[in-house]
């Protein structure tokens, strides 16, 4: 019976390993409405050090939350970045903007957003109201069937 | 006016390293402890204890010297890269390297742990070290990046 117990050991451990994959993954990109207290999002907030603040879009935002440390941000950044639109009734704005905050010095933000993990996407409408959220890197359908029903509910159109 | 490009995460940011070379070394890494599990539980307390002193020692070697330099690595591009196509994207090695620092602090703590006379450290620094090597390899789960942020909020906190 002894000589089985490392084996036994093991196979658990695959298995507990394998589960606890499994529900990781189950739950990457996944997109969830906001519940809970309605959180606004300012422009002012994300400012950095200089002073300098990103703008948010005229009818929504992209409002991505990375750190150095994050393998799949980058890939994030680059997905969310190619959904921008500038936007067509205000020059050097944009309608769709995509904004990346790296938490390491912003630890502020993380506790107000409770963010657990990175990439965190929140998707604000025109009023900065966040209205989805998305834990991990996340689905480029997602995303896109989110805009269009937020610039349909603003009476815009944009080629998305 | 894209913020992405004024971030100085992205402007400083090393050259790209093709991200399932760490994924590679993790499977190795993880069979590897494993290997530890079961060796500690059939009582052969004397080649755990090794094995996991040399996982530990190759975490090292990732952390200080870079996952780029990493034995595993140099195996990966030998043997792996060039049966495989080219990456569709390539990733900051410092993620990869910040969690191989992570896997030295968990096996180095069952090293310490079983040196001072805790030997039953050795088989559960091995297994928590190959729940996250076997997450990282399988699954692409990076616990490095989730320690970093926990971390963040932390320094916070205090």
């Amino acid at each position: 019976m002894t000589s089985l117990l490392p084996v036994l050991a093991a196979a658990l451990l695959l298995a507990v390993a394998t589960v606890l994959g499994l529900v990781w993954r189950r739950g990457q990109g996944r997109i969830n409405a906001a519940t809970g207290n309605r959180l606004t999002v300012t422009a002012v907030e994300l400012a950095d050090e200089a002073g300098l603040h990103p703008q948010l879009g005229t009818e929504a935002t992209l409002l991505q939350f990375s750190t150095e440390f994050c393998s799949r941000c980058p890939g994030t950044r680059r997905l969310l970045s190619s959904l921008t639109q500038a936007s067509s009734d205000y020059p050097e704005r944009q309608a769709v903007a995509h904004i990346d905050v790296d938490l390491t010095n912003r630890p502020d933000l993380a506790r107000r957003f409770n963010i657990l993990q990175t990439p965190t996407t929140l998707i604000l409408d025109r009023d900065g109201v966040v209205t989805m959220r998305i834990g991990g890197a996340p689905h480029r359908g997602d995303v896109v069937e989110t805009l269009r029903t937020i610039l349909k509910g603003n009476n815009v159109s944009y080629n998305l | 006016m894209s913020p992405t490009t004024s971030d100085p995460a992205e402007r400083t940011a090393p050259a790209g390293i093709d991200p399932r070379s760490p994924r590679f070394g993790a499977g190795i890494t993880a069979a590897l402890l494993l290997v530890v599990v079961m060796l500690g539980l059939a009582g052969a307390e004397a080649p755990a204890f090794v094995l996991l002193l040399a996982i530990a020692l190759l975490f090292a070697w990732g952390a200080f010297a870079g996952v780029r330099a990493h034995p595993y690595g140099l195996v990966f591009r030998a043997l792996v890269r060039p049966r495989l196509a080219a990456p569709t994207e390539l990733e900051d090695p410092r993620p990869p390297t910040f969690a191989q620092l992570v896997g030295l602090i968990v096996t180095g703590v069952g090293v310490v742990l079983a040196l001072v006379g805790l030997p039953a450290a050795i088989v559960f620094a091995a297994a928590a070290a190959f729940i996250a090597a076997f997450l990282n390899s399988v699954f692409g789960y990076c616990l490095g990046c989730q320690l970093y942020l926990v971390g963040i909020r932390l320094r916070a906190a205090a």
